[in-house]
């Protein structure tokens, strides 16, 4: 029987919602840099008030190509939404959506510094407001948002979830003792929190997602 | 631990998003139980059991029987 319910047909990677959004955005780039070159050719031509065969055809071929694309990105979001999901799993999703969201409000609030420039890259100051919602958002809103996500999800993702953080905190403690006893040996500076902190963010998103799904 | 959850589901015709949402757990929570990558709790080996009317031993074999 080769239908969608074979069994064997929804073991590959491919079948998984992260590899379908990862296609999905490759495909969306990949139509994004066709379209772009219709666009280059086409305002080309517009200027010079003519169209060598040659571009026409490489034109009509990354048009093709990129709306070809843009049908397949849409064809894989589509199929990740069309999956028969429980209660659960729709509001964790929900809640994942929302998170993000957050992330971005975060991200966006992180990027305007007091005199203009990121201070992730510039190392400015924040400015007081922002550092109280930034703060109020660590201390309140983010570790209620993870409580009522971490209830929602099924056995199988709250132990991936679990495992990741039992992971990063060994690494974090390791990394953490020992750069704290070399900083006191005079062989290293002293520790600082924010490569610590990316470290075990990475650390447990990626055990997370390996365990969730490979 | 060894299943048959996978024999089950495919002479039903369900795909994993289907029984998963039959169980209330992700498509890839179905996916790790049907590998052995996953042993379900208790709790959820009573709904697989409920789900295909069966007995769970009938369903996991931890291959001491």
């Amino acid at each position: 029987m080769v239908t969608h319910n074979d069994p064997a047909a929804e073991h590959g990677f491919g079948h998984s919602p992260v590899a379908k959004t990862i296609l999905a955005t490759l495909a969306s780039l990949g139509g994004l840099f066709c379209i772009g070159i219709v666009t280059g050719i086409t305002t080309a031509g517009l200027e010079k008030g003519s169209l060598s065969i040659r571009a026409g055809l490489i034109g009509t071929a990354c048009l093709v190509i990129g709306v070809l694309l843009f049908w397949q990105a849409f064809r894989m979001i589509r199929g990740i939404f069309a999956e028969p999901v429980g209660k659960s799993t729709r509001r964790a999703r929900m809640l994942t959506v929302v998170s993000l969201a957050l992330g971005v409000a975060i991200g966006i609030m992180l990027s305007v510094g007091e005199s203009g420039r990121s201070p992730l890259v510039s190392g400015d100051d924040i400015s007081p407001t922002v550092a109280v919602i930034l703060a109020v958002c660590a201390l309140v809103v983010v570790p209620v948002l993870t409580l009522v996500w971490f209830r929602a999800l099924d056995e199988h993702e709250a132990a991936a979830y679990s495992i990741g953080a039992l992971v990063a905190l060994n690494c974090n403690i390791a990394l953490t003792a020992a750069w704290w006893v070399l900083a006191k040996g005079g062989l290293a500076t002293p520790v600082e929190a924010m490569p610590i902190f990316l470290m075990t963010m990475v650390v447990w998103s990626a055990v997370w997602i390996w365990k969730r799904y490979f | 631990m060894n299943n048959r959850l996978r024999v089950l589901r495919a002479e039903r015709q369900w795909s994993q998003a289907e029984l998963g949402a039959r169980l209330d757990v992700s498509r890839q929570a179905v996916n790790a139980i049907e590998t052995g990558k996953h042993d379900p709790s208790l709790p959820l080996a009573f709904r697989i059991a409920r789900l295909f009317d069966m007995k769970i031993e009938d369903i996991f074999d931890d291959g001491n029987a």
